[in-house]
């Protein structure tokens, strides 16, 4: 076995975004999205330390895009997604490489990215599926959406039980910091009424998720969607044409996507979709 | 909702409403579009290379494994200040005193600003030694930087910077570090997969959350500190505050207090333990190699425990205490409720284990055996470019 990433790099896209680039580059991305209350890089883990011991991560540069998923609103953090989505797909090298590398090893420019993996967590599914519904009313259309694929972790595309979820905002946080989510929830009420089930926000991604898929962009159906079996905050409600949740024994909303060696299935679902 | 409550394994996307015939047609179809996807496997077992396995890695991705750690811990930190300031002060172009500069704190305390920040880069430049004296060992880089041993040598063996990471404020790498840049005996780690990756991770939580001005914010007040009037009675007293703690934690952009980066520098720094201890668990079997991963930070969980250990665990301790208000009764039959409390008791082994001392005794006691024995260490015969001599792992 070779060393397939480099350590990570800070990431001049979101905030406190990181990036693992990949050695020898595929031209495949992965694109890790946290959610409410979580950070670009801790939400998932070990995710950034398993994933380049897998034979199929080789050639993937992996992203941990981070936002400021307490404050801003779904739609605005969506909206900086996509345009870092977009510059990755357009204007990889000058846009995205250089400003992290800042030498020569990625400087061909040439390189372009041919396929990536959008994996969300939460409040994440939401801003990604928000970005890619955005993407695709741009005028003219992003023609990059064909060759994205989608895996998300315990989404709360169909809404979330918020005080549960602001609960979990903290408690992010080890020890009983949750708690503390009540008074906390204050600070970042839009979003969490964003998150509530039926809000005009989530409706409206569902009519529009609807009516391009109905259209032919088929890369908003997820790959897959797993759930924890303890989770209490999203719904197992399929999303548009989402296949139904694939069930992990023992996981609650925030351990479901945090892999470790006795824990493989985040990384066994989503080996097949990078 | 009791604990068993909850969604029962159903992963087979099927309608419950289709008559079975439509059930198959339908599973069929889906295997067909997933075929087409050249996605017919749903899952593929993930692989966790064993701790003996080599891993191989080009001389072109060493130089890149190096300008990535320079950059990092060299030019993107205050330690080349370092390296200007010795330079000047040896040529007596400078009117300072390594001795009175790099004191020990509890006997004068630091209070000019220039000496905080001429002392903050001598640190950076002994952390950017520690993470090199690792990367060498595990043979992540093969060898420095050419002209980077003639520039620090000398520093490190000044006996007044000895001094301070010797005796003041203890560090195990820097000083296996100079030993290996004066041709001394060093330590040969294997290259193992694991190995690689537990370095990696490593320096991701050393430079992501221990270099982050938060954490050191929330360090600099439980190591009682008086930072703008703030010090360790106010982090223990937040502790005991949720609607405060949760506050603090929200504020955003000048509005932030002392006390505010400090709470956000508390939640980084349980990320820290949390991470430091996987981590070190990566590497179980390797003892060695895992001893030195801790002493990357192990200052903070050893040298400086007493101040530091017992105001974590004090804070976990009261917020352990915190009286269940709505959102607690709201979370407390939900999944949300059972992790935290959880990973509270994990977080207490961690942070025991962290700072019981055992971590660090394998590379110092072999260190010490190695300088009567060859043990576990090879005799470096080509200065900087340490681990790719020959010699026993």
């Amino acid at each position: 076995m070779a060393q397939t990433h480099y350590t990570v790099r800070k990431l001049p896209w979101g905030s406190e975004s990181i990036v693992r680039w990949a050695t020898e580059p595929v031209g495949r991305a992965v694109v890790f999205v946290h959610g409410f209350g979580g950070e670009a890089l801790g939400t998932w883990d070990q995710f950034a330390t398993l994933l380049p011991l897998q034979p199929q991560a080789a050639g993937r540069d992996l992203f941990f895009y981070g936002y400021d998923s307490l404050v801003a609103q779904a739609p605005v953090s969506a909206a900086e997604l996509r345009d870092f989505l977009q510059t990755l797909w357009t204007d990889p090298v000058a846009g995205v490489i250089l400003p992290s590398v800042q030498d020569a090893r990625r400087a061909d420019p040439a390189f372009r990215y041919n396929h990536v993996t959008l994996v969300a967590h939460s409040l994440g599914a939401v801003v990604v599926r928000e970005a890619l519904v955005q993407a695709a009313m741009d005028t003219p259309p992003a023609p990059w959406l064909k060759d994205v694929s989608l895996v998300l972790f315990a989404p709360a595309h169909t809404g979330a039980a918020i005080l549960d979820l602001a609960n979990e905002a903290l408690g992010a946080m080890p020890a009983r910091f949750g708690a503390a989510a009540a008074a906390g929830a204050k600070a970042y009420a839009q979003v969490l009424r964003d998150l509530e089930r039926g809000s005009d926000m989530l409706e409206k991604l569902k009519e529009d998720s609807d009516d391009l898929l109905g259209r032919g962009y088929d890369s908003l159906r997820a790959k897959v969607v797993v759930l924890g079996q303890k989770d209490r905050i999203v719904q197992a409600v399929r999303f548009c044409k989402d296949p139904g949740p694939t069930i992990v024994a023992d996981k609650g909303h925030i351990g479901v996507c945090k892999p470790d060696a006795g824990y493989p299935a985040p990384l066994g679902y989503l080996l097949p979709h990078i | 909702m009791d604990s068993e409550s909850g969604f029962a394994p159903a992963p087979e996307p099927v309608n419950p409403k289709l008559p079975p015939l439509a059930q198959e047609l339908l599973r069929d179809f889906e295997l067909l579009a997933r075929a087409r996807d050249g996605e017919d496997a749903p899952w593929i077992d993930p692989v966790f290379p064993a701790l003996d396995e080599r891993l191989l890695l080009s001389p072109e991705a060493q130089a890149t494994n190096l300008r990535d750690l320079m950059g990092l811990y060299y030019q993107g930190t205050e330690a080349p200040e370092a390296v200007k300031l010795f330079r000047r002060v040896a040529a007596g172009k400078k009117r300072v005193k390594l001795e009175v500069l790099l004191r020990d704190h509890r006997d004068d305390p630091i209070v000019d600003g220039d000496e905080i920040a001429w002392r903050d880069a001598f640190d950076d430049l002994l952390t950017c030694g520690s993470v090199l004296e690792l990367a060498l060992q595990v043979g992540y880089v093969d060898g420095l930087a050419a002209g980077f041993r003639d520039e620090v040598l000398p520093i490190l063996d000044d006996p007044w910077v000895r001094r301070y990471y010797e005796e003041h404020y203890p560090l195990l790498l820097p000083q296996l570090f100079r030993q290996r840049l004066a041709g001394g005996r060093y330590y040969r780690a294997h290259r193992g997969p694991r190995q690689v990756a537990a370095f990696q991770r490593a320096v991701e939580l050393e430079s992501r959350l221990l270099g982050h001005p938060d954490v050191r914010r929330f360090l600099e007040l439980a190591d009682d500190f008086l930072v703008d009037g703030y010090d360790r009675s106010d982090l223990l007293r937040l502790a005991a505050e949720p609607e405060a703690l949760a506050t603090a934690l929200t504020r955003r952009g000048r509005n932030r207090t002392v006390l505010d980066q400090a709470a956000g520098g508390l939640r980084r720094f349980l990320y820290l333990t949390d991470g430091l201890y996987q981590v070190l668990g990566m590497v179980e079997g390797d003892r060695v190699f895992q001893s030195g991963l801790w002493y990357l930070f192990g200052y903070w969980y050893a040298a400086r425990r007493e101040a530091v250990v017992p105001t974590l665990t004090t804070m976990l301790a009261t917020i352990g205490k915190w009286p269940a208000g709505e959102a607690a009764r709201a979370g407390s039959e939900a999944e949300v409720a059972l992790p935290p409390a959880r990973r509270a008791r994990e977080l207490s082994v961690a942070i025991d284990a962290l700072a019981s001392g055992e971590y660090g005794k394998a590379l110092r006691e072999g260190w010490r055996v190695a300088a009567g024995t060859a043990g576990s260490t090879t005799k470096n015969t080509k200065g900087a470019k340490g681990s790719s001599g020959a010699g026993a792992t």
